[in-house]
């Protein structure tokens, strides 16, 4: 015999459907929330981890770029591989477009951004690198202490000013140190310039923020 | 009394039985895509392998700009079958750990006799070896940064390759004892299945859901790039693949979620 709230009826079976959804949701947060009391903090370090080697690959405009001068972030990021800015160092008579990913493509025509790295105003590491031919970063070696580099991006117009230069293997990561303190610009290129073929080191400068940036 | 045990016994089965059934679901996809070589291996398909050539040779052409050499000893040298074969080892390392390096002394080989025959061509006589033999090497050196068997991430590559075997391994064991306890669980509770599973497996699918979508926002994995935009396309490949899978198991488990919820209504009966 059945009782009335156990007769297999529509009306019963439609309950009994809500009842286990309701108990399965709230498992589900209780699951959660033991995650997030448990391990929440090494799974937002990974998850931030990979998501600064992550870019957006649509191509298309960057019409969505905009930047927040408050919170020194931008909204969105320039699509991977477009044009986002020009790099501009009068001293050594460098004018390059700067293209946001630093593979084969980008390199062949401007300066590459390294996808790891902020872009500039966001108040972290930049790090820019451009073959060492002529009309690229041919130059960049006679860059000097005290030259200033403006970066004209599609949301608004950066100066730095170099600070050091030195000579690294590209194998140490840390004279390429990815940090958010300080807006730190470093532009890099394979050195000696005139080496034929694929070398180790590379010429490195580092310029500091000066001023406001004009939007 | 009795009864209000009975309610705090049942709830606490099916709470248990629900982390069960999600970890013996998501280890098991796991273990069967994004741990098997054979799957990376098949979803790496010719269009890859081809872009993959042309990022290498064109990241090989940059480099020699200056050098005189024509850009054709690179085409000539580095074949598709080349970057299938050096794809075949690199996943080898990965997977089994046993290996240790590429294989390319023979592609060397062939490098230096093609260098050796265009100069020959242009009338340039070599006069110091060494000359000849550093130039091998820096191209060959590009070629295996860009299987990231450089030296910046061939430790890497050589730590995924140790830890990956071992985690196969941990989770074959994990895996089976999953399985024989949810089987055990199937049996003994045969006759109450239908009053019971449906949470666990309602449970599955929104933890499934939920937490590949949290991963695909707050990482953007699906946009993850490293190496060179071959490499990069392959991981994402993979990635967005074992996503689709666990997505697709998780609307199964809601559809069953219901159906059991239906069913469960009617078996149930006193007397």
């Amino acid at each position: 015999m059945y009782t009335e709230s156990e007769k297999p009826n529509s009306k019963n079976r439609i309950k009994a459907i809500i009842k286990n959804l309701i108990i399965a949701f709230f498992f589900t947060s209780f699951i959660i929330f033991l995650l997030t009391l448990g391990v929440g903090d090494k799974i937002d370090k990974y998850l931030s981890m990979i998501n600064t080697l992550s870019v957006g690959n649509e191509i298309g405009s960057n019409d969505n770029v905009r930047f927040d001068s408050i919170k020194k972030k931008l909204t969105s990021r320039p699509s991977w591989g477009s044009r986002y800015a020009t790099l501009k160092i009068p001293s050594i008579e460098v004018e390059l477009p700067v293209y946001h990913g630093d593979f084969p493509e980008q390199l062949k025509d401007g300066a590459g951004h390294y996808a790891g790295s902020y872009f500039p105003g966001e108040g972290g590491s930049i790090i820019l690198a451009a073959h060492n031919s002529h009309g690229l970063f041919y130059n960049l070696p006679q860059i000097k202490i005290g030259d200033q580099a403006t970066i004209e991006t599609i949301y608004g117009t950066f100066t730095y000013e170099v600070y050091k230069t030195d000579i690294v293997d590209y194998r140490d990561n840390s004279k390429f140190p990815i940090q958010e303190e300080e807006e730190i610009l470093m532009l890099y290129t394979c050195y000696p310039v005139d080496n034929v073929w694929y070398v180790d080191d590379r010429f490195v400068a580092y310029l500091k923020l000066v001023g406001d940036f004009v939007e | 009394m009795l009864n209000k045990i009975k309610l705090l016994g049942h709830y606490l089965e099916i709470f248990f039985l629900s982390i069960l059934v999600f970890l013996f679901t998501s280890l098991l996809v796991c273990k069967m895509t994004i741990l098997k070589e054979e799957y990376t291996y098949q979803k790496i398909s010719e269009k890859q392998y081809q872009e993959g050539l042309e990022d290498i040779q064109e990241k090989m052409k940059n480099s020699m700009i200056s050098s005189g050499i024509n850009k054709k000893v690179i085409t000539d040298t580095f074949t598709i079958q080349d970057i299938k074969k050096s794809t075949k080892e690199l996943l080898d390392i990965l997977y089994q750990g046993k290996k240790k390096e590429l294989e390319l002394q023979q592609l060397e080989e062939k490098l230096r006799e093609n260098i050796t025959k265009d100069l020959a061509e242009k009338n340039f006589i070599i006069e110091q070896e060494k000359g000849l033999d550093d130039f091998v090497n820096s191209i060959m050196q590009i070629y295996k940064d860009e299987f990231a068997m450089g030296k910046l991430f061939s430790p890497i590559i050589l730590k995924i390759g140790n830890i990956i075997p071992k985690i196969n391994n941990y989770l074959n064991s994990i895996i089976i004892g999953l399985g024989i306890l949810l089987g055990l669980w199937l049996f003994l509770r045969r006759k109450k299945i239908f009053l019971k599973i449906s949470v666990p497996l309602l449970t599955t699918s929104f933890l499934l859901l939920f937490g590949t979508y949290y991963i695909k926002v707050n990482s953007g994995i699906e946009s993850f790039t490293i190496i060179n935009t071959s490499f990069s396309k392959v991981i994402r490949l993979i990635i967005s693949s074992t996503f689709e899978i666990l997505q697709i198991i998780s609307y199964i488990y809601l559809f069953l979620g219901f159906i059991f919820a239906f069913l469960s209504k009617k078996n149930k009966k006193t007397n």
